[in-house]
């Protein structure tokens, strides 16, 4: 299964290869789909343009949504309503830490993004914390273990603005980790 | 060896070495039936005689003893250990009541009262003593322990005040954390899964001895082998009531019972065993531990998890269905099967060759203590920011029970002792033991424990669903899915560990 992630209606469509053995079963994140989706090439117009005109400037702190960046939807596994990382989702980590400490993307800066939907408040506001701690979580993961420098991860929390799946709030969908490639080209 | 040899030159027939009789065998053999403070028990004599008599014939010299005060008990032990330095294989069979307190184990001698929360301790003999003597010795082992029997000294002690919350299994013996058994072929056989009831038996032996005793002497075949004729056998005579378990990492064959009359290899094992594998690094288990850790793989259906039980048991009967599905699942990983979507230019060159997802899809996640974890704080804010609600309490205890740390009770309760097992835990990777975890800890213990945990849980569903904390004037008799996490583990843990050492049989041990 492809996951893909289409970036607040730009044409753009990022995509992470996502191989799935059958329903509910591990998925397996192949690093080569991470690596492709987040390939500097993958900007849409909006972004080429500003790089252009050389007023790109994200420092990853702030909601990206409505640019059109290099982009890929991780399946990252959390305990329940929690920022615990399962096994599961360290072993997501291990493909997305192949993908960043590839060659070509060295230097490479992201926003890790957190999307979660409180399954109690689907009205966002407790959903934004654990998203942020969700984020945190990652970036920790990645620095830590795989000697990713802390300064090209930036982690932030959406809570439940930015739905995947609008039309159903309670999609695990909706429960994600983005990658988006913030480097200035 | 000279089996080795001549398999190679001669493919057809194969000829056995020549009775192991180069090889010094010893046993240390203990029956205790007439218990002074409690109900005797009819069997463990007779058990132990026949044991004794059995291995005699296999040509062990044995050291015995029957009906053994502490005393007794001490002397017959150091005898064994004198005799034991100087063998190449020995035997340690055990019938008697045993106990287990915190997750030591013990067995209980006839003198014994355990009328005293402070006396007790001096009543009763430490079974990993006996194991550290057969460690010493740098040989192979095996360890019977049949002493799952119900134990009305353990209820006793249980309900004395002064024993606070302590862990006692009224059952015997818990898992022996096969750690401890070093690196030199190790089995581990319990009359039955350790925290169950294992019968005295209504004939002259119990069911577990009487299986042992039918099939120990088989010629020519390899121990791993005996072990499923034994189960069999066991589960036959209790109606299915009784398991034994069967802890094994040798390292290469074992045979108790090598005929060195020429004989073809269709004849070398009865027609309803499988032959012996004859890969000299084959970690063989019992079906039970396999189908656990394969039932593991097939949930997850994860190529590490496969890859996993190929590591263990690269002959054993599920391999060729391991190794189909991480074919399958290496083939969909490389192939994107989904169309309806364009994975486009992959034309900048793979950076990541398809040999390092591979090796990376089947290599099971391992966590090390980088220096940036090092450097991470870990302390009771760290723990509590954690917020780890109460599973996920008895989930942290039950993992460091499988990595063999004793943490006491599965209770939930981040105490003291459990505490210090964070610590042992957290020097053994590298880590500052503060007694406390943080994120990063946490991590490394569950990606660690992964495979040892999943297989736990397949087998006990149920085991982080309710505390095992005892109530202080009644011993947990009914929770036996617990107390056997309590235990840490069980066979599948122990062979997901890739645990390699000596034989111990636990028969005998009156769980």
């Amino acid at each position: 299964m492809l996951i893909v992630s289409l970036r607040r209606g730009s044409a753009l469509c990022a995509l992470a290869a996502v191989l799935a053995a059958p329903a509910a079963a591990q998925m397996f994140l192949d690093p080569r789909g991470v690596l492709d989706g987040l390939a500097a090439e993958k900007a849409g117009p909006t972004v080429r343009s500003m790089q252009q005109s050389g007023s790109f400037n994200v420092n990853g702190s702030q909601a990206l949504s409505l640019l059109d960046l290099p982009t890929v939807d991780v399946q990252v596994g959390f305990e329940a309503d929690t920022a615990l990382l399962s096994v599961q989702g360290m072993v997501s980590l291990r493909s997305v830490a192949m993908a960043l400490k590839a060659p070509e993307m060295e230097g490479q800066r992201f926003q890790v993004a957190g999307h979660y939907v409180s399954a109690s408040d689907q009205n966002q506001a407790a959903s934004q914390p654990i998203s942020a701690r969700r984020a945190q979580a990652v970036v920790r993961h990645l620095t830590s273990f795989y000697g990713i420098a802390p300064d090209r991860l930036v982690p932030f929390g959406y809570g439940a603005t930015d739905l995947a799946d609008q039309m159903n709030p309670a999609s695990p969908a909706n429960t994600r980790i983005e990658l988006i490639n913030i480097t200035a080209q | 060896m000279l089996t080795g040899t001549l398999r190679a030159l001669c493919a057809a027939i194969v000829i056995l070495a020549g009775p192991a009789l180069a090889e010094t065998r010893v046993a240390l053999v203990i029956g205790n039936s007439a218990y002074q403070h409690t109900t005797p028990l009819a069997n463990p004599e007779n058990d132990a005689r026949d044991m004794a008599a059995k291995l005699s014939s296999l040509g062990f010299d044995i050291v015995e003893g029957y009906n053994l005060g502490l005393d007794e008990l001490e002397d017959t032990v150091r005898s064994f250990a004198r005799e034991a330095s100087r063998a190449d294989l020995s035997v340690f069979y055990y019938a008697g009541h045993g106990m287990s307190v915190d997750n030591i184990n013990y067995i209980v001698p006839i003198d014994a009262t355990l009328e005293s929360e402070i006396d007790w301790e001096f009543e009763v003999y430490e079974v990993e003593r006996i194991l550290r003597y057969v460690q010493r010795a740098n040989h192979a082992s095996l360890i019977f322990l049949d002493a799952c029997r119900d134990n009305p000294l353990a209820d006793k002690l249980a309900l004395l005040q002064g024993m606070g919350t302590r862990s006692i299994s009224n059952r015997g013996i818990s898992r022996i954390p096969t750690e401890t058994l070093g690196t030199t072929g190790t089995v581990i056989a319990y009359a039955t899964e350790p925290g169950q009831v294992a019968s005295d038996g209504a004939g002259k032996n119990s069911p577990f001895t009487a299986a042992v005793l039918n099939h120990i002497g088989a010629a020519n075949t390899d121990f791993a082998a005996l072990t499923s004729r034994i189960t069999r056998d066991v589960l036959a005579s209790t109606d299915n009531v009784q398991r034994p378990r069967f802890d094994i990492s040798l390292t290469g064959e074992l045979f108790l019972n090598k005929v060195d009359t020429p004989i073809t290899t269709s004849e070398v094992t009865e027609p309803t065993t499988p032959a012996p594998a004859q890969d000299t690094n084959l970690a063989v288990a019992n079906l039970t531990v396999q189908t656990a850790i394969f039932e593991a793989a097939q949930a997850s259906d994860d190529a590490a998890d496969y890859q996993a039980y190929l590591d263990q048991f690269p002959n054993g009967p599920f391999a060729p269905l391991a190794r189909n599905a991480i074919e399958r699942l290496t083939r969909v990983a490389s192939v994107p099967t989904d169309t309806e979507t364009t994975v486009t230019d992959v034309a900048t060159g793979p950076s990541i060759e398809q040999e390092q997802v591979t090796r990376m899809m089947s290599t099971p996640l391992e966590l090390t203590a980088t220096p940036a974890v090092q450097a991470q704080p870990a302390n009771a804010d760290t723990l509590r920011a954690l917020n780890l609600d109460d599973r996920k309490r008895r989930e942290v205890q039950l993992r460091l029970t499988l990595a063999n740390i004793p943490v006491g009770a599965i209770d939930g309760d981040i105490g003291p002792t459990t505490r210090r097992g964070i610590s042992a835990w957290q020097t053994q990777n590298q880590l500052q033991p503060t007694g406390y975890l943080n994120a990063s800890q946490l991590e490394i213990l569950m990606a660690n424990t992964d495979a040892a945990f999943r297989s736990h849980m397949a087998a006990n569903p149920t085991a982080l669903d309710a505390p095992v904390r005892r109530q202080p004037a009644q011993v947990s008799t009914g929770t036996s899915s617990s107390s056997s996490s309590n235990n840490s583990g069980g066979a599948a843990a122990a062979a997901a560990a890739g645990v390699i050492g000596g034989v111990i049989l636990c028969k005998a041990l009156n769980c």
